[in-house]
């Protein structure tokens, strides 16, 4: 009898285990197979990996450039799109590049991100297709192919652009008596009355670092300009030049002054969008992706943006921003061609068009705009889009997980409390040491 | 069939299909990610061999040492929940108690949860805006006390550890449990007819009884704790800015978002290591006879 007792309790205990462990693995495998399903099927398929969940509204509009594109072409192809959430996405890509077992054509990030894939004989050369299609190539707006260029040579099409805004809630300005600020003092004017009037000026989450970095990024730029932005990139300027550090604590004299909700810093993105879109806070500092989020979210009329004027006047105008919803071709894709004009297809004029109008997603390709379609949140979005003289990449793009992503925790520590000096000091000691890791 | 079993032959033939998985499984990665430790490499481009830079390399590395120190904290709260307290509530439950089956059940739930759910639930008790924990500190008017937990660099840690206290406290009573029981109850007959206390029957008939089982205990808890990884990566992601980072949440960021993999190979061969260590400290600690009943 005694045995047996201990023989079920162990048993229990074990299996315990084995629950665990089927709980977890259970799932991934589930999303294997359905991800590998397509590889497998006949040549003729055509699959495509992207970020994005059931939450996104988009990822309709993306099947159906899909099954439009699928309907009818001459390589007699069916497109196919995956979809994963974006960190389980990275930590997918990573495992297929580095078992060479890539889908044909996958979605990207610019600059840092596809770099090392490149490098590695991973990505389909397109310059040669580009070069055939003139009028293609130069449908795309300036600079934005380069995002997605190494060695001179193009490897990925960039699909969509964006920036960061301030969004904000008409009815509240209006309420408090206070218009959209055209410099930094008048900013933080428009802070203060709000504040004082009860109003949380701005919402913010602290959860996801690089949410309070882009808007540490954007008050460095509008500190010292974009020439900031490119000597770090070329090594001329340090991590922790006095500009990162003023503008990491001229946000942390926000926090203090209690211009973001309370207890921000442990609220998730979704948390602080919902914030602003109840109008529970005036303002929120976000990459226009969130526009149709928010024109939906029921604030409609009330929604507005506009661009935040610079700390030193004269570099207003100088946003964080960059392309967006990027795709490359694998190398070892079978039908490159039908591939390329799958991405052809999708950046056509009628393509992004259905996406600015119904999904507020801005075209990387430059065409003349039917305005009156437009929502007008995405009307304003637009027209800050155009005025930007200068767009820095997010710091975290530019130079993917190593210093950009350091660049974000760093930006929170300083807003946890810790000393900005110390903390970019830190920052610099670790771009020293990752270069040699 | 004894004399199939004496010919060492035919031993070697059942255990290799056993012996094969378990070296393609388990011995040659472990052999090929010491390889990768010394290589400088993204899997990708061509690899550099770079000797024990790697190993320098993280011992300089302000975030792998404060990731070290986090699994350090981790072992000794696992250990503080899941010997002497999972000991304490084991033995309070074999005593012949009311409902002790009822307990055994309810002790042992949290383990049979999977560890996102866990990590989920938790993250909304410490939610600083509407979690259980703020709130209940407001009713009984401790406001002050009230931390944004997961979010405080100095706080986060230790929230988890608690959970994973929580967690895994029923799981290592019902092993210990089950050593108790295994004990024949003529040797506490006889120490009860001697009249000895409950403390003494603990400590000198209980106790040296089941320190083999402990010791095996004692391996789990390190070795579990020493490559956790669940609870971090679902209620922080071992942020904010690398205060909850373990060594195995640390490699996972270093190998699949940074491309690093020789480094973050290094650190999977310091935790084998540590993992070792932990086996041969415990065998020390518990050292005892083999006891026949």
């Amino acid at each position: 009898m005694r045995k047996k007792t201990v023989a079920v309790l162990l048993t229990a205990a074990m299996m315990t285990g084995m629950l665990a462990g089927c709980g977890n693995s259970g799932g991934d495998s589930g999303k294997e197979a359905s991800g590998s399903a397509g590889k497998k099927g006949d040549s003729d398929t055509l699959t495509v990996m992207c970020v994005g969940t059931e939450a996104d509204t988009y990822i309709d509009a993306y099947n159906s450039i899909a099954e439009k594109f699928s309907e009818d072409n001459e390589y007699g192809v069916n497109v196919k799109i995956d979809f994963y959430e974006n960190e389980q996405y990275k930590t997918k890509l990573t495992t297929l590049m580095a078992s060479n077992a890539v889908p044909d054509v996958f979605f990207t990030w610019e600059l840092s991100y596809l770099q090392p894939f490149v490098e590695g004989g991973k990505v389909t050369d397109i310059t040669s297709y580009l070069e055939k299609d003139a009028e293609w190539k130069d449908s795309f707006a300036d600079g934005t192919l380069e995002l997605l260029s190494y060695d001179g040579k193009n490897y990925g099409i960039p699909t969509q652009k964006s920036l960061c805004v301030m969004f904000y809630n008409k009815k509240i300005f209006e309420e408090n008596g206070v218009s959209v600020p055209s410099t930094y003092d008048e900013f933080l004017k428009v802070c203060d009355t709000l504040k004082n009037n009860g109003v949380t000026p701005m919402a913010m989450c602290g959860t996801d670092a690089w949410i309070p970095a882009q808007f540490v990024q954007q008050i460095a730029g509008g500190m010292a300009g974009d020439s900031l932005f490119q000597d770090i990139c070329d090594g001329k300027e340090k991590w922790n030049n006095e500009t990162h550090v003023k503008a990491a604590e001229e946000v942390k004299k926000m926090a203090d002054a209690g211009y973001f909700q309370d207890g921000y810093i442990g609220m998730g993105p979704e948390e602080s969008t919902d914030l602003f879109t109840n109008g529970k806070s005036a303002m929120y500092f976000m990459g226009a992706w969130d526009a149709d989020k928010i024109q939906k979210s029921g604030m409609g009329e009330d929604a507005g943006a506009f661009v935040l004027p610079a700390y030193d006047a004269q570099y207003n105008n100088i946003s964080v921003g960059s392309v967006d919803t990027s795709f490359a071709v694998s190398e070892t894709c079978k039908n490159k061609d039908a591939a390329v004009a799958f991405l052809k297809f999708w950046t056509s004029q009628e393509m992004e068009e259905m996406l600015l109008y119904e999904n507020g997603r801005i075209p990387a390709d430059n065409f003349d705009l039917d305005t009156g379609k437009l929502t007008p949140l995405m009307a304003e979005v637009l027209t800050i889009s155009n005025e930007q003289v200068g767009l820095t990449p997010w710091w975290d793009r530019q130079f993917g997980a190593g210093e950009g992503v350091e660049f974000n925790n760093t930006c929170v520590s300083v807003l946890g409390g810790e000393d900005a000096e110390g903390a970019f000091d830190g920052l610099q000691q670790f771009a020293e040491d990752n270069a040699d890791r | 069939m004894n004399k199939v079993l004496g010919n060492k032959k035919s031993i070697a033939v059942f255990v290799l299909p056993a012996f094969l998985i378990y070296a393609v499984f388990v011995l040659v990665p472990i052999g090929y990610n010491v390889y990768v430790s010394f290589l400088q490499t993204d899997l990708m481009s061509p690899s550099k061999f770079v000797g024990i830079k790697n190993y320098v390399n993280l011992f300089r590395d302000s975030t792998f040492t404060g990731a070290l120190k986090n699994n350090i904290l981790m072992v000794i709260g696992s250990l503080i929940a899941h010997l002497p307290l999972a000991l304490l509530f084991g033995n309070i439950l074999f005593q012949k108690i009311k409902g002790s089956h009822f307990f055994q059940t309810v002790f042992f739930l949290p383990s049979v949860i999977c560890g996102v759910a866990v990590g989920l639930t938790w993250t909304f008790v410490y939610n600083s805006e509407f979690g259980l924990l703020n709130k209940f500190l407001e009713i009984i008017g401790l406001e002050s006390l009230q931390h944004v937990w997961l979010s405080d660099k100095n706080l986060a840690l230790f929230c988890i550890i608690v959970v994973v206290m929580w967690q895994f406290v029923g799981y290592h009573m019902i092993i210990q449990l089950a050593a108790m029981k295994n004990i024949p109850s003529s040797y506490y007959e006889a120490a009860e007819i001697d009249g000895t206390s409950k403390w003494v029957q603990f400590k000198s008939i209980t106790f040296p009884l089941i320190k083999p089982i402990l010791k095996v205990d004692a391996v789990l808890i390190i070795t579990g704790s020493l490559k956790y990884y669940d609870l971090i990566a679902v209620m922080t992601g071992g942020g904010p800015n690398h205060a909850t980072e373990l060594m195995s949440t640390y490699m996972f960021y270093q190998g699949f978002r940074t491309l690093k993999y020789g480094y973050s190979a290094g650190i999977g061969v310091i935790l084998l290591i540590l993992c070792m260590c932990s086996v041969l400290l415990s065998n020390l600690v518990f050292r005892s006879e083999p006891v026949e009943f």
